[in-house]
């Protein structure tokens, strides 16, 4: 037996013995095998920071929970837009449907898929790039980019107009079948074509395919309506919106919102990706006429800067994070001084690697976007805590909402969407007018908001 | 040295207490979750098995006495219905512990009453009576106490008298029942400051009862005077043969391919009817209520072992055998609860069972040990005491009674853990079992009451032969061996 590299009796004796020596050791293993690692972890002095105290907060509507799906993406989305319908008709709560961008995004990614197929189709079945493809079509995850596509094409509906169906509540089984099918698509077309069928003939089967799709999607979440009655009564019970519109129609009129000045700003402080220039991800899309998502990446205290911004004008700010780090989940406190896994196990877990050697190494990425809708300054201005609209339900944190303290958001943040106006000159003119680096299929910030 | 708590000191404290990271690990822990999480060491847990060398089958179900403190009852009934389940060869049975509870309460209330009018030249203050006072009427009890009350009122199954809500839960009960017993002692201390004579006060006391046995038949329904026993028993039921009936049989003629077994199996059904609870107690809890001996261990310089005790103000059924308790070393106990678990025999036993019980802890093995819950190290202090100056100075005393029904032996014939049945329903502890470590047991615990055959000669001679000393309540044998009502 080579010692050093298995192993041994006498490396478990040595641990064995520094372990139990220490009175930390014994209390802390006592403890978390009782009530897990968070729990011992958690320090009350740290989360007794976490007050719902602001100096700037929005009032929102009732929270909306997006249950066992991946729409966190949608829903935030959806949430600063129907701050705005509250706010501009003065309603005590509404919520714009979650099924009807679901059953696009769905639609769309299929095509976006299959398309991809159809670029793809001289590249080895077992590359790195058709296997990245295969992996997970048309899954929930998301990003703003693609939320504006499916907006400005598709338009949004009042929740009523396309309720939840149990497909839209807990995709998994829409999504396994979604998948199942397209993947067979996949491999009719990569034969078909080997078989040397011709591109005109390939396309007209991805037109057949895509019609299957559309039925599998109504099948699942009913189908999309064309046009709808709206009535919106304000707090008063006075008659605030009334009238027949489609859903693009509807958008405008009260949503009102001028998608294009939205733009992402991402904070991924690795040597591959330079702050201040533009990128983008190979393949990650979903509205195929629109192309991929276009990033701009700054430091953490210029997405702060421009958040606290748009705050201060009355708007919310979505935004993507890793959600599960340094979360006390039930509490909805993002924080971490809310938490010391480091001393509880007397060495450096969380602290063994900084932002961007976890980027690196594949230990943190973006996995949920949410809604900031509020923010604690200190004397000098600066955020100290931030307000979180999140979308599980009001029974989770803190009538659903979360908190998120200034240092968590340097080192988990990763995204932020405001209105460019918001950007300084520089930045707003390399969003507009740089050539974005193209980051590959599977680089960590072309990961997808998911979490549930 | 200051007397009082100094802010500088304080300020001390705060400042080093964060520097350790035990401190800080224990903190953050215990202020998130509970203390019996934060201080139970499942490594140590680990090393107590539910595997015992001696282990009682048959125990039947595990029975809940819910929100009310009769595990001394409880516990007598487990002992006695082992005798019945093998009288009627079945694999459960239960006697009905509200009509026991019925006649306890009746008992009590008696006692309580005759209490008072012993005590009724004394002032209001007198630490005897404040002792009656307080006391009232309570749940809680010991072995003798049911005994007695199986002597004299006898037993019925449990159907036959069902738990109500005033038995699952009596807390409003009891406290209808206290008042009533205080207001009765009021009115009975006024006859005597005017001059009105025991038996005049006897007299008024018997009215008075009435009242408790109307309280009492409202909560609990009226224990039967009669009633007519039906019940499914197995096929070596020592039981006469006209009071059994044998109903159905192997089907005939299906060529013995018959599927369900027990639908094959005749059913034996065993009918007495009109017969009084002390008819059957005689007749189906083959199981002597006078035979035990009440040993218990409470070392201490005012209560030397070799001694029988008696507790002052606290018989329950006046005119019955009187509690009395022999004081004897550790290993006593053990000796003769290792005896009668051998003989196939389960005991009553009592304990202050909260000590090292992290009740209603996840996935709680039911392990009591004296290694599980490390409290020393959670806190980084000294939490060590004698058993004797555990009662002296009211850490300790044996709250709570179940049954012991099997026992692990080491290589030199002693006992390493106890198998326990508790009555707290199935669900708690582990499958409503506790393993109970001997050395735990030494320290917690204190007394069993066991069968005459199961106790050494010179024991008994004791048992039998010693008059008993006096405790009054307040004392620490008092307190160690206050009512056992967890």
């Amino acid at each position: 037996m080579d010692t050093m590299r298995s192993v041994t009796a006498e490396d478990l004796t040595n641990s064995r013995e520094g372990f139990l020596s220490e009175r930390a050791n014994v209390v802390a293993k006592n403890a978390v095998t009782s009530m897990g690692l968070r729990a011992a972890a958690r320090v009350p002095e740290g989360v007794a920071g976490n007050t719902m105290q602001f100096d700037i907060d929005l009032t929102q509507g009732k929270r909306c929970d997006q249950q066992r799906s991946g729409r966190c993406w949608m829903f935030a989305s959806l949430n600063t837009m129907r701050y705005r319908v509250i706010k501009k008709y003065n309603l005590k709560t509404f919520e714009l449907s979650q099924a009807f961008p679901l059953f696009y995004d769905k639609l769309e990614k299929s095509n976006w898929f299959l398309e991809n197929i159809l670029d793809t189709l001289d590249e080895p079945l077992g590359g790195r790039l058709v296997s990245y493809l295969l992996t997970d079509p048309i899954g929930d995850g998301g990003q703003w980019d693609m939320f504006k596509s499916l907006v400005r094409k598709y338009g949004v509906v009042p929740k009523e107009s396309m309720p939840e169906t149990a497909c839209s509540r807990n995709t998994r089984e829409m999504d396994a079948y979604l998948t199942r099918y397209l993947r067979g698509c996949a491999k009719r077309l990569r034969e078909s074509h080997a078989a040397g069928v011709g591109q005109g003939d390939l396309s007209s089967m991805k037109k057949q395919m895509m019609d299957d799709v559309y039925h599998l999607l109504v099948t699942c979440l009913g189908e999309p309506p064309a046009s709808f009655e709206v009535r919106l009564r304000d707090k008063d019970d006075e008659l605030a919106l009334s009238g027949t519109f489609t859903p693009r129609e509807f958008f405008d009129e009260a949503v009102g919102m001028e998608l294009d000045d939205y733009v992402s700003l991402i904070s991924a402080p690795t040597a591959d990706k330079p702050f201040g220039h533009t990128y983008t991800v190979s393949r990650l899309g979903n509205v195929w006429e629109d192309g991929g998502v276009r990033y701009l990446n700054l430091e953490p205290s210029e997405l702060k800067r421009v958040a606290v911004a748009q705050l201060r004008d009355g708007l919310p700010v979505w935004f993507g994070c890793d959600v599960a780090q340094s979360y006390l989940g039930d509490e909805g406190i993002m924080d971490t001084a809310a938490l010391d896994v480091d001393g509880l196990l007397g060495f450096p877990v969380e602290g063994c690697m900084d932002k961007a050697e976890r980027l690196d190494y594949g230990e943190s990425l973006m996995t949920h976007a949410m809604v900031l809708e509020g923010v604690r300054l200190d004397e000098s201005g600066a955020p100290t805590l931030w307000k979180v609209e999140n979308s599980w339900g009001k029974d989770h944190g803190r009538d659903g909402f979360d908190t998120l303290s200034d240092p968590w958001f340097d080192q988990y943040v990763y995204q932020v969407v405001v209105d460019k106006r918001y950007l300084s000159p520089d930045e707003r003119h390399t969003y507009e007018t740089e050539e974005p680096t193209v980051l590959e299929p599977w680089d960590p910030m072309g990961s997808l908001a998911l979490a549930r | 040295m200051s007397t009082t708590v100094e802010p500088s000191w304080a300020r001390e404290q705060h400042d080093s207490f964060g520097g350790s990271r035990g401190n800080r690990i224990a903190r953050n822990a215990v202020t998130s979750d509970n203390l019996f999480k934060a201080a139970r060491d499942v490594s140590t847990l680990r090393t107590y098995h539910d595997t015992f060398s001696v282990s009682r089958p048959k125990t039947g179900e595990v029975t809940n006495q819910r929100h009310s403190g009769r595990c001394w009852m409880f516990s007598a009934y487990n002992v006695a219905r082992a005798e019945t389940m093998r009288l009627l060869d079945v694999d459960s049975f239960e006697f009905s512990q509200s009509f026991g509870m019925f006649y306890d309460k009746l008992e009590k209330a008696n006692a309580f009453l005759e209490n008072v009018i012993a005590l009724a030249g004394r002032p209001a203050d007198d630490r005897e009576l404040s002792f009656v006072l307080e006391g009232g009427i309570e749940d809680g009890g010991y072995y003798p106490f049911a005994m007695n009350l199986i002597a004299k009122w006898g037993l019925v199954p449990k159907d036959v008298m069902p738990e109500t809500a005033c038995s699952k839960d009596s807390s409003q009960m009891d406290a209808q029942l206290n008042r009533l017993a205080r207001r009765d002692a009021c009115e009975l201390r006024r006859m005597h400051a005017q001059g009105v004579g025991d038996d005049a006060l006897r007299a008024r006391k018997q009215e008075m009862l009435e009242g408790f046995y109307r309280m009492l038949a409202i909560c609990l329904g009226e224990p039967p005077a009669t009633f007519d026993l039906e019940v499914s028993v197995g096929k070596d039921a020592k039981v006469p043969a006209e009071r059994l009936e044998v109903q159905g049989g192997s089907r005939e003629g299906d060529g013995g391919k018959g599927d369900g077994k027990d639908d094959d199996k005749p059913r034996r059904i065993l009918r007495d009817r009109g017969i009084t609870p002390r008819q059957f107690a005689e007749r189906y809890v083959p199981f002597d209520p006078n035979d035990y001996v009440d040993l218990v261990s409470i070392p201490g310089e005012t209560r030397p072992y070799g001694h029988a005790y008696h507790l002052r103000w606290t018989d329950s059924v006046l005119g019955a055998t009187p509690l009395r308790f022999l004081n004897v070393e550790p290993e006593v106990l053990d000796a003769a609860a290792v005896a009668s678990l051998k003989a196939g025999v389960p005991c009553e036993m009592s304990c202050d069972v909260m000590q090292q019980f992290p009740r209603g802890i996840e996935d709680f093995p039911g392990v009591l040990a004296l290694d599980t819950m490390d409290y020393e190290g959670l806190f980084d202090v000294d939490l060590q005491m004698e058993r004797a100056d555990m009662y002296d100075l009211r850490e300790s005393s044996l709250t709570h009674a179940m049954t012991f029904q099997g026992v692990e032996l080491g290589a030199d014939g002693r006992p390493v853990a106890w198998r326990v049945e508790n009555s707290w329903g199935k669900d708690a502890c582990k499958d409503g079992f506790l393993v109970v470590s001997a050395d735990w047991f030494h320290l917690y615990g204190g007394e069993v009451a066991v069968r005459r055959e199961f106790v050494p000669e010179d024991v008994l001679r004791m048992w039998d032969e010693l008059p008993a000393d006096e405790v009054e309540p307040w004392s620490g044998m008092g307190r160690a061996l206050r009512h056992q009502s967890l």
